[in-house]
């Protein structure tokens, strides 16, 4: 896991506090404006679970290691390193559900269709979560049960189709009527990795799964699993339709916004939409060097352009 | 009415006769009455609720002092068909919470902790519903007096009294009589509205057998040979969880199925270490005190402790898992010269003293991130009492912790003579028979001596286990195959 942190670092300026707040996914404006300057948006809720004090005492650990240095606007930063022997492709944490829930309906449909097919009569959810149940359950009526030799047929053919160490991975992850699923330790012990390190393929997998489910790749395994989800957020997406024909005040004064958090709108639009975004004079915003706050905001702007026209987000 | 209940017993378990003491809890909860029911470890004590609740058809709520105990309840009721059951706890969101609680017709049985129970909103639902029985499972939980004392079990009279239950079971495996005390005290049971029945905690296909050793070193040596003369599983119990680790790879590396248990493990993973050790493809479990370990295993042969527990109830409940079917069985502590002296050590550590108690209760705020043993303690604490009450709680809880490692100092350091099951009939039972020691009863030998004695023992054949454990990682195209 440090290794993986340190190059998470190598090449960027980001405050570690920062860092920890994206890897959790805490969706503020400031990170998710330093996670897409840093490219690292598709990291974005990628390790929920990682502890405060486990965080800090790696990056302790780092920095005593002298692989990150302190700048004095206290981000760390390291020069560009080695890609790590694996790395992560298909996570996108920010349009996608979250990778335990996901992992979560898998594995119970898994487990359902294997149960079945294995007729066990006796059914004991491998998770206790009743909503994710009772989505299993409606999904398997509507969708799986009328056709499981086809709905399996999917679903093997997606699965072998992956590379072989993502499909490893998610596939000794999942657990059925005879079929237990295999630690992160015998995982790890078989492909020479670190557990932290299989965790993160077995993610990635997910996300790769995810993502050819919802773009249509297994008909039958569409239904299973919560759509993708918008990155702009719907009131971000309302503020720029009313900006489309009117001013930055009027539409901070017709939503009972402040214009900061317009200003913030279009930023969150130029991120994270379809679209690059330049200022637009309808806006009618103060003249340059009128107001620093503004300048400040035009500044971001031109920043972001420059990132998404560059090539955007680095993909190793 | 005794015909009704075995012809019960038969359909929905599948046995003919019940185990002792089993029959007697259930009479007396079916007649209406509360019931303490002090039933050794692997003695059936679930029964003891499931078939009062199959036969009024009425919600029974268990409380129960550890997640990973109610998911294993939860679990086990899906699997035998005994009715709908939920565990209200942290691993459900809020609104699946609500869902649970508007429909609680729905539910057979509802597993909470206690802190889950006196939620404004659970005890609003539950005091709608109604509630036809109420268990606390692992009941000496509630005593101070008891070396498991968990505060949050102090809610549960307050509890009790707002929820008025048509019935309630108190469940322990070990209770000094003091605790037995206590749990009726706190739950209010009294001699009126209450059986008590109680079964003596010996176990007497289990032999007891303290062995002192040079070093640590020699425990090592020792252990794959004792791990040669025992025919069957073994579950092996650790104090540091480093050193299981560290045992686990040395057994493995000599051929050794092993499985590693502790409290970290993920759901899925536990479910997988049981399904392992159940079908033989692991023979020796190596765990760390994990209070609450869901391995219900009727032929284990052997528990052997590499440290000595930190308790005589540690030690009752750890060794209650060896010999549930009644066929010979093992209890072996390897004791090294240092470990008396750390027991002693770790029964005082991690408790505050008076000052910091005063100085955390005046601003709890300044060790907001202070994550010291001590201060971990007291944020537990502090949702139940105020500075004062908590002195004297944890008072009283160092003394037992003290009292406990002393009695269980006592019982492996006591002149040979002194016949080891007869000082646990004593603590524990409350009209101790007087025991007929023999060689098969208990011992204190050397290595020698006791490698020897294992080759007496009357071990039944094992024919479930397996030589060969499956591969755990398999290919994509095998493991597809396997799955569906
Ligand atoms: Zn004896």
């Amino acid at each position: 896991m440090p290794t993986f942190l340190h190059y998470l670092f190598a090449g960027r300026h980001v405050r570690p506090v920062t860092m920890y707040h994206i890897l959790h996914g805490k969706r503020t404006f400031s990170n998710l404006y330093a996670a897409f300057i840093n490219d690292l948006l598709p990291f974005w809720g990628l390790l929920p679970h990682l502890s405060r004090p486990r965080y800090e005492e790696m990056i302790d650990y780092l920095v005593h290691q002298k692989l990150l240095t302190e700048a004095p606007d206290e981000t760390l930063t390291a020069p560009p390193a080695a890609l790590p022997a694996w790395w992560p492709t298909h996570v996108a944490g920010l349009t996608m559900p979250a990778y335990r829930e996901i992992g979560d309906i898998l594995t119970l449909a898994v487990q359902l269709i294997s149960q079945v097919q294995h007729q066990e009569r006796h059914f004991a959810p491998i998770t206790p979560h009743l909503l994710i149940q009772q989505r299993v359950k409606g999904w398997y009526e509507q969708a799986a049960k009328t056709d499981l030799p086809g709905t399996i047929a999917e679903f093997k053919s997606l699965v072998t189709a992956m590379p072989e160490l993502a499909g490893t991975v998610l596939v000794n992850r999942l657990v059925g009527a005879e079929t237990d699923v295999a630690s992160w330790q015998d995982l790890a012990a078989h492909l020479g990795f670190e557990p932290f390190q299989v965790q993160l393929v077995w993610i990635d997998a997910l996300a790769q799964l995810y993502q050819a489910i919802a773009g249509g790749q297994a008909a039958r395994w569409q239904g299973l699993l919560p759509p993708p989800t918008p990155a702009v957020t719907r009131s971000a997406q309302a503020t720029m339709q009313l900006l489309a024909d009117q001013s930055v005040d009027q539409t901070a004064q017709q939503r009972q916004l402040a214009a900061s958090t317009i200003r913030e709108h279009i930023l969150e639009a130029a991120m994270l939409g379809p679209a690059v975004i330049h200022e637009q004079p309808g806006w009618r915003l103060p003249p340059a060097k009128a107001d620093p706050v503004v300048d400040f905001f035009r500044g971001r702007l031109a920043a972001i352009a420059r990132q998404r026209q560059s090539g955007g987000v680095r993909l190793e | 009415m005794s015909d009704d209940l075995h012809a019960a017993l038969r359909q929905h378990f599948g046995f003919s006769e019940f185990r002792p003491g089993q029959e007697d809890v259930i009479r007396a909860l079916l007649q209406g009455r509360n019931c303490l029911a002090v039933l050794p470890t692997g003695q059936g004590k679930s029964l003891t609720y499931q078939l009062p609740t199959l036969l009024t058809k009425q919600l029974t709520v268990v409380v129960s002092p550890l997640i990973a105990l109610m998911i294993d309840q939860v679990k086990h009721l899906q699997e035998a068909n005994l009715g709908a059951a939920v565990a209200l706890n942290s691993e459900l969101t809020w609104d699946e919470q609500q869902s649970v609680l508007n429909r609680l017709d729905k539910w057979r049985y509802l597993f909470a902790a206690p802190e889950t129970l006196t939620r404004p909103d659970v005890v609003a639902a539950l005091q709608h519903h109604g509630v036809g029985l109420l268990v606390v499972d692992e009941a000496h939980c509630i005593s101070e007096w008891g070396p498991d004392f968990r505060p949050a079990f102090l809610q549960l009279g307050h509890v009790l009294q707002l929820l008025q239950p048509q019935r309630v079971l108190a469940l322990t495996a070990t209770a000094s009589p003091r605790v037995r005390r206590d749990i009726c005290r706190r739950l209010g049971l009294t001699a009126a509205n209450t059986t008590v029945v109680s079964r003596s905690v010996d176990r007497p296909n289990i032999w007891l057998d303290t062995c002192p050793v040079t070093s640590e070193k020699e425990k090592d040596t020792l252990l794959p040979k004792l791990l040669a003369a025992i025919p069957g599983r073994v579950i092996i119990y650790f104090n540091r969880k480093q050193r299981a680790n560290e045992v686990a790879i040395a057994l493995t590396a000599q051929g050794i199925a092993v499985g590693r248990y502790h409290s970290g493990l993920e759901r899925d993973e536990r479910r997988s270490l049981q399904h392992q050790f159940r079908e033989g493809y692991i023979r020796v479990v190596c765990a760390t005190n994990a209070f609450g370990m869901g391995i219900d295993q009727p032929n284990v042969r052997a528990v052997i402790h590499m440290a000595p527990p930190t308790s005589l109830e540690d030690y009752l409940q750890a060794i209650g898992r060896a010999g549930r079917d009644g066929a010979p069985a093992a209890a072996i502590t390897l004791l090294a010269p240092g470990d008396i002296p750390q027991l002693q050590q770790d029964a005082v550590r991690g408790f505050p003293p008076a000052s910091l108690i005063r100085a955390y209760f005046h601003r709890p705020a300044q060790f907001a991130k202070d994550e010291t043993p001590e201060i971990a303690l007291l944020k537990r604490y502090r949702a139940f009492a105020d500075a004062s009450a908590v002195t004297q709680l944890l008072a009283a809880t160092q003394q037992t912790r003290q009292t406990s490692a002393a009695q269980m100092v006592h019982f492996y350091t006591a002149p040979d003579t002194i016949c080891r099951r007869q000082l646990v009939l004593n603590a524990f039972d409350p009209e101790p028979r007087q025991v007929h020691h023999t060689a098969d009863c208990c011992a204190v030998t050397t290595p020698t001596a006791l490698l020897q004695h294992l080759t007496t023992l009357a071990w039944p054949a094992d024919a479930a286990l397996r030589v060969h454990r499956p591969e755990p990682v398999q290919s994509v195209a095998v493991r597809l195959a396997q799955l569906f």
